[in-house]
């Protein structure tokens, strides 16, 4: 049997920044959150195992803030990462981990270096590198966790996914010849509110400082808060958005699905 | 589109069908009919027509595409005591426009050195970009706006940024009747009290070139333009100010169920001699005169880099015009043989008055007003005349138009170097944002010579020279 180097994780996607001080930087395509590393294994009895992997406890990938920069291991430093900060679903994605870990363990898997305390981050590059300029670098950044995989480490900074377990992208920019848009994605009201304001931020992470968690219960209280949001943000540090319009109709049942227009 | 019907030449006429009131007029030719896509933007005509009080046609120019409510490049006139005003009829960026500023030595004769030094004099500047851009230490008092609301443009001429003679040389001469701060939320004076002067992110730009052709000599020669000319286009607009007025009205008026019975609540509008009606004007005039005032303090910064680089006379630096894109206002017309009073809502479309019109200066009466058609910051932008043509109220077209989403655009150019590609073109460009110029690389635009060709062949304008870039500030 081949030794290869599996682990499972989530696909990330972020508005990576365009520079980034020295390092050995992941390629943005394999940057990831690893979840689980196992290392080399039998791996049809991985596949036999991931046939009744009963699912995600989310259909919609999370959205966090990348919001402190990392360097691990603490003591030694060999990895730069960015810290994650859920804004939905914290709780629900550690218990997931956990479960996993358990699911893992039950089919006979150890998963290594497993800590009671799940850190969630993401390597963006090895050593060598300098703390203090990815200290001063640092600017928070808006994410959302895409497809649950299983990778392969393939050597010299680059991953396979080998599988992968599909999740709904919080939002999806589509084509618009004047302006920008999206199809935001939402269980609920809120949650539609939450992706509308991350789909924002990635055009814009400035924007993160001005989130508002407050309540709507409509898609135009949705409109409405976030052209405040707009606003106060353009009044103090400028804003690249002129407004979200009062453009389309909440469509779905179980997953509401809404376009989003924004004059820019 | 097979319905369109041909009336004039590059002149549809795209007949009333459903709820609407009055049928549709579309300017194009047949080359731009079938390069664009014109389903969407045709339906929000039809939507257009369907508003109270809609009087001649629903227009679309050549440059039209999807926008709020309105297609950009719509323009609707209203009857002034019967009809509608719609905020989605002149757009968020109210009195985004454009001025032409002609300096009087060949572009060719400015040195390398000095071009590139002129480009970092404008970028340093004119603040570009998100808000306040690199700039933005000067902040605006209630005392300030009422004034500049007041005044127009007047009032930075009175601060010293240019003379009383540039108030001759634009629409409305830099001022809308009626404005008041009353009108104007907190949060809109917010968000504009730090951006007078500046230049915005998006389309928005500073452009320097040369008169690269004439094509109407004896309009070009009673205007001083002349073959080699250095020219500066400045395309701008009410900034946050604006966005805050159009956001504030439209919450207002949805909140007062003004969409009901609308094809598209986007549309959602006010009775003109409504409460409502009349404070959007009002709002929207104080949003005009901000915009006014913000092309004159950039056009103050372009002297400016001028007298710095080129140690020339700032004066040097002559406005020929400033025209409005997205507006609204209360013109007087002749329709079926009687004098009509309208508010004429151009969204995306400018005023193209012609020879004689009573509002122009006597210089313009003479030609028409001129006609200042930005392209994209490769290919070229047009200087033309209004030929004041009554089927679209004195208006024609406002740019090159879309034809490619910014999606595609920074996709098709990821990874390649944009600056070098321009400047393999001869145009040097300095932006706050590499991600601006991305989206807003010539290949997202229609052609614009195919633009003023149609607007000139259904008689709204004439063309008078092409002006082709060299440098460009982007926000």
């Amino acid at each position: 049997m081949e030794n290869k180097r599996l682990f499972f994780g989530f696909d990330v996607a972020c508005p990576w920044p365009e520079r980034l001080p020295p390092g050995r930087l992941l390629a943005e395509p394999d940057r990831h959150l690893t979840l689980a590393f196992l290392g080399s294994g039998d791996e049809e009895k991985l596949s036999a195992d991931l046939s009744v992997f009963s699912g995600l406890p989310f259909s919609i990938g999370l959205s966090a803030i990348f919001d402190h920069p990392l360097f691990l291991p603490r003591k030694s430093p060999r990895v730069a990462a960015w810290r994650i900060h859920w804004l939905e679903g914290g709780e629900l994605f550690s218990r997931f981990q956990h479960g996993f870990v358990d699911w893992l363990r039950e089919r006979g898997w150890e998963p290594k270096g497993v800590r009671d305390e799940f850190l969630p981050h993401v390597t963006i590059a090895r050593k060598p590198f300098g703390i203090l300029q990815w200290k001063e670098a640092f600017r928070k950044q808006p994410l959302f966790i895409r497809d649950f995989c299983l990778y392969e480490s393939l050597g010299g900074l680059r991953y396979r996914a080998c599988w992968r377990c599909p999740v709904l992208a919080p939002f999806d920019e589509i084509e618009h010849t004047a302006d920008i848009a999206f199809i935001v994605r939402g269980t609920s009201i809120q949650n539609l509110f939450l992706h509308a304001q991350t789909a924002l931020s990635f055009h814009f992470p400035q924007l993160l400082d001005y989130f508002s968690f407050g309540e709507v219960g409509s898609l135009e209280g949705i409109v409405e808060a976030l052209n405040r949001m707009i606003g106060k943000a353009d009044a103090e540090i400028g804003s690249p958005f002129k407004a979200v319009s009062y453009h389309g109709n909440l469509k779905g049942m179980e997953i509401l699905e809404w376009e989003m227009i924004v004059d820019v | 589109m097979s319905e369109l019907e041909l009336l004039h030449p590059a002149t549809y006429l795209l007949p009333k069908r459903g709820g609407m009131r009055v049928p549709g007029l579309v300017i194009a030719n047949e080359g731009l009919l079938k390069e664009i896509e014109i389903d969407r933007p045709l339906e929000q005509v039809r939507n257009v027509a369907e508003l109270p009080g809609i009087v001649g046609y629903s227009i679309a120019m050549p440059d039209i595409h999807w926008g709020y409510g309105f297609p950009i490049g719509g323009v609707a006139a209203m009857d002034a005591e019967t009809g509608v005003i719609s905020p989605g009829g002149v757009g968020y960026d109210i009195n985004c426009g454009v001025r032409l500023a002609l300096f009087d030595q060949p572009f060719e004769a400015i040195r390398e050195r000095d071009r590139d030094a002129l480009l970092k004099a404008l970028f340093e500047r004119i603040p570009s970009g998100v808000g306040h851009g690199h700039g933005g230490e000067r902040s605006l008092s209630d005392a300030d706006y009422r004034a500049l609301l007041e005044e127009g443009a007047g009032w930075s001429v009175k601060q010293g940024y240019g003379y009383p003679e540039d108030l001759e040389r634009m629409e409305s001469h830099g001022k809308i009747e009626g404005a008041s701060l009353d009108a104007v939320s907190r949060l809109a004076r917010d968000r504009g009290r730090l951006q007078l002067g500046s230049i915005g992110s998006g389309n928005h730009f500073v452009e320097i070139g040369a008169v690269q052709k004439i094509y109407d000599s004896q309009t070009a020669s009673k205007w001083s333009v002349f073959e080699g000319q250095t020219y500066i286009l400045i395309h701008s607009g009410s900034r946050g100010f604006g966005h805050q007025i159009c956001q504030d009205t439209l919450d207002l008026f949805m909140k007062k169920g003004f969409a009901e019975g609308l094809p598209d609540r986007q549309l959602v509008a006010a009775p003109i001699q409504s409460e409502e009606g009349r404070t959007y004007f009002t709002a929207m005039a104080a949003a005009a005169n901000f915009a006014f005032n913000n092309r004159q303090q950039i056009l103050a910064g372009v002297r400016g880099a001028f007298r710095d680089v080129l140690r020339s006379d700032p004066r040097k630096v002559r406005l020929l015009y400033d025209v409005c894109h997205n507006i609204a206002k209360f013109e007087e017309h002749m329709w079926e043989g009687k004098k009509r009073k309208l508010c004429v809502h151009r969204k995306g479309a400018t005023r193209a008055y012609g020879k004689g019109a009573k509002e122009l200066s006597e210089l313009f009466q003479e030609t028409g007003q001129p006609v200042l058609v930005p392209g994209d910051m490769g290919r070229a932008s047009h200087l033309m005349a209004g030929l004041g043509n009554p089927l679209t109220w004195s208006s024609a077209c406002h740019g090159a138009g879309r034809a490619r989403s910014r999606v595609k655009s920074m996709d098709a150019w990821k990874g390649r170097d944009i600056i070098e590609h321009l400047l393999a073109q001869g145009v040097s460009v300095l932006a706050s944002s590499k991600r601006t110029i991305a989206e807003e690389m010539p290949d997202a635009y229609k052609d614009v010579d195919s633009v003023v060709e149609a607007t000139q062949q259904a008689r709204l304008a004439q063309m008078v020279a092409r002006l082709k870039p060299g440098l460009v500030v982007k926000g």
